[in-house]
């Protein structure tokens, strides 16, 4: 696997062609270059899928056997193992390039933080828009009366928070 | 040498009916769990803490009930049988198994006990939530504390830093606080220190699910209807946010302590509230669990004195 997949500047990852030709095969399981001529690659030529296939082939990400005159393609891999083994590859290029091997992992760290921050930003997005789709839904009820809520039963009704002075701060706040 | 038998003979049995008795859980575990996502996570936390216990439970009555009677009634007290290799290598591994057990519980006790002394030697009492009281800590000399927890097995509180306080708004800190006070409620710090004494390889998948369906059925009963759901929801993101990340304790129940993934489809699925959550799980009579507890009982009862001599016939095996 490890020609394959190059993540040094100079060969990039798997093309938009190939990408596109292996998920049309993980949909289908298996297909010869007709079926997918006919089916997922309409419009591309017989002799493009054909080579993408055969170069698929060749990068040991497809398995083939003889149909008839042509052959049928299968993919060797699932999506989830193809994609452990890019990762990976990736990780243990990323650590090898640098001498000090905190040094990409602190690199790795940034990058986590980093997007824990946009879904924390994303999901603090999607409570303000359910808030108001609720508090809309609210006015359009105009006041009728609140729904009736079954509690569970261990929980306490009158559960209130008494802290001292702070629902005043706040309140006033 | 009767009693050496008679003790080693226990271990035995206790060591042999608790590995067995976990290895089926972690078995039935795997071949189940994907099916536990279709049931109420507050059933599905109660169902995972009993199948955790219950390879330490099952071992503990049959020693009980059935070892040592048999052993106590049935062994010949007059014949001097030596102690066989078998019997003394299983009672040694039976002893460490139960000395293990309560040193990791012990250890975890004194960790926590020793963490939340330190986060409270500067804290001040500021209310109740029901009858749990809520305890303001800060940090002291460079120590970070955490947000919100749930701390204490005989005298749990809720400790609520000052961070937590100044950054959510009065409804914000209350959800929060209901869902801390749910985890007292549910005793989930001593169920914790429990899981601590039945330790077993290949459990931890089984522990870490039981973890997140107490955080989420912690906050099933914070909120009772899709406001509320939401101020919880925006709790957890704003003290998510906090910097450095707040430390976490053996033994207690944090606010924001489970993994990231854990964290977002907590908050997801408070996002998707639902006031279907709120129906109460149905409820077996308590007359079922005494018909049956009778009855079992009664068949006990009845195949008792032939039980022990199966038990004894099978502990001789053992000793031979």
């Amino acid at each position: 696997m490890k020609q394959v997949f190059h993540f040094g500047a100079s060969s990039p990852q798997l093309g938009p062609l190939e990408e596109r030709l292996l998920e049309a095969l993980w949909e289908r399981g298996n297909a010869t270059v007709r079926d997918l001529v006919n089916g997922a690659c309409q419009g591309l030529a017989y002799t493009t899928v054909m080579t993408t296939l055969d170069r698929l082939f060749k990068k040991q990400l497809l398995s083939r056997e003889a149909d008839g005159r042509a052959f049928r393609y299968a993919p060797r891999f699932t999506r989830e193992e193809l994609h452990r083994q890019v990762a990976g590859e990736a990780f243990r290029q990323l650590m090898n390039a640098s001498s000090a091997s905190s040094l990409p992992l602190s690199y790795l760290v940034d990058v986590l933080t980093e997007r824990d921050e946009q879904l924390l930003n994303h999901l603090h997005q999607v409570v303000e828009a359910k808030r108001r789709e609720l508090r809309g839904g609210e006015s359009r009820r105009g006041e009728g009366p609140s729904k009736t809520i079954v509690r569970d039963t261990y929980k306490d009704k009158d559960l209130k928070i008494k802290i001292k002075d702070k629902d005043q701060d706040k309140d006033t706040a | 040498m009767f009693a050496a038998r008679g003790i080693a003979v226990t271990l035995s049995v206790f060591l042999i009916v608790y590995c067995v008795v976990s290895l089926a859980v972690c078995l039935c575990w795997r071949a189940g769990q994907l099916h536990s996502r279709r049931y109420p996570v507050r059933r599905v936390a109660d169902l995972l803490f009993a199948m955790r216990m219950f390879p330490l439970v099952t071992a503990a009555v049959i020693t009980a009930a059935f070892t040592v009677p048999s052993f106590l009634l049935l062994e010949p007290r007059a014949i001097d049988e030596p102690l066989g290799y078998t019997p003394l290598v299983l009672g040694i591994g039976g002893a460490l198994l139960g000395i293990l057990g309560i040193a990791n519980a012990g250890i975890a006790l004194r960790s926590a006990s020793h963490r939340i002394s330190r986060w409270t030697s500067a804290a001040q009492p500021v209310g109740s939530c029901g009858a749990v009281p809520v305890i303001r800590i800060s940090p002291v000399s460079a120590t970070t504390v955490p947000a919100m927890t749930a701390a204490g097995i005989l005298r749990p509180r809720v400790l609520l830093s000052g961070a937590a306080e100044s950054l959510l708004t009065a409804s914000e800190l209350q959800t929060a606080l209901n869902h801390e006070v749910a985890h007292v409620r549910r005793r989930d710090n001593l169920k914790k220190l429990l899981l601590r004494l039945v330790a077993f390889p290949g459990m931890k998948n089984l522990e870490g699910t039981w973890l997140e369906a107490t955080e989420m059925a912690a906050d099933d009963a914070a909120v009772s209807n899709a406001c509320e759901a939401l101020d919880l929801a925006e709790a957890l993101i704003k003290l998510s946010r906090l910097t450095p990340p707040e430390p976490s304790a053996v033994l207690t129940a944090a606010l924001i302590h489970s993994p990231t993934s854990v964290m977002n489809a907590r908050i997801e699925r408070l996002i998707a509230w639902s006031d279907e959550r709120l129906v109460p799980l149905p409820r077996f009579s308590p007359r079922y669990g005494l018909g049956a507890a009778l009855a079992t009982v009664a068949v006990f009862a009845m195949t008792y004195g032939q039980l022990l001599a199966s038990v004894h016939t099978a502990t001789e095996w053992l000793v031979r």
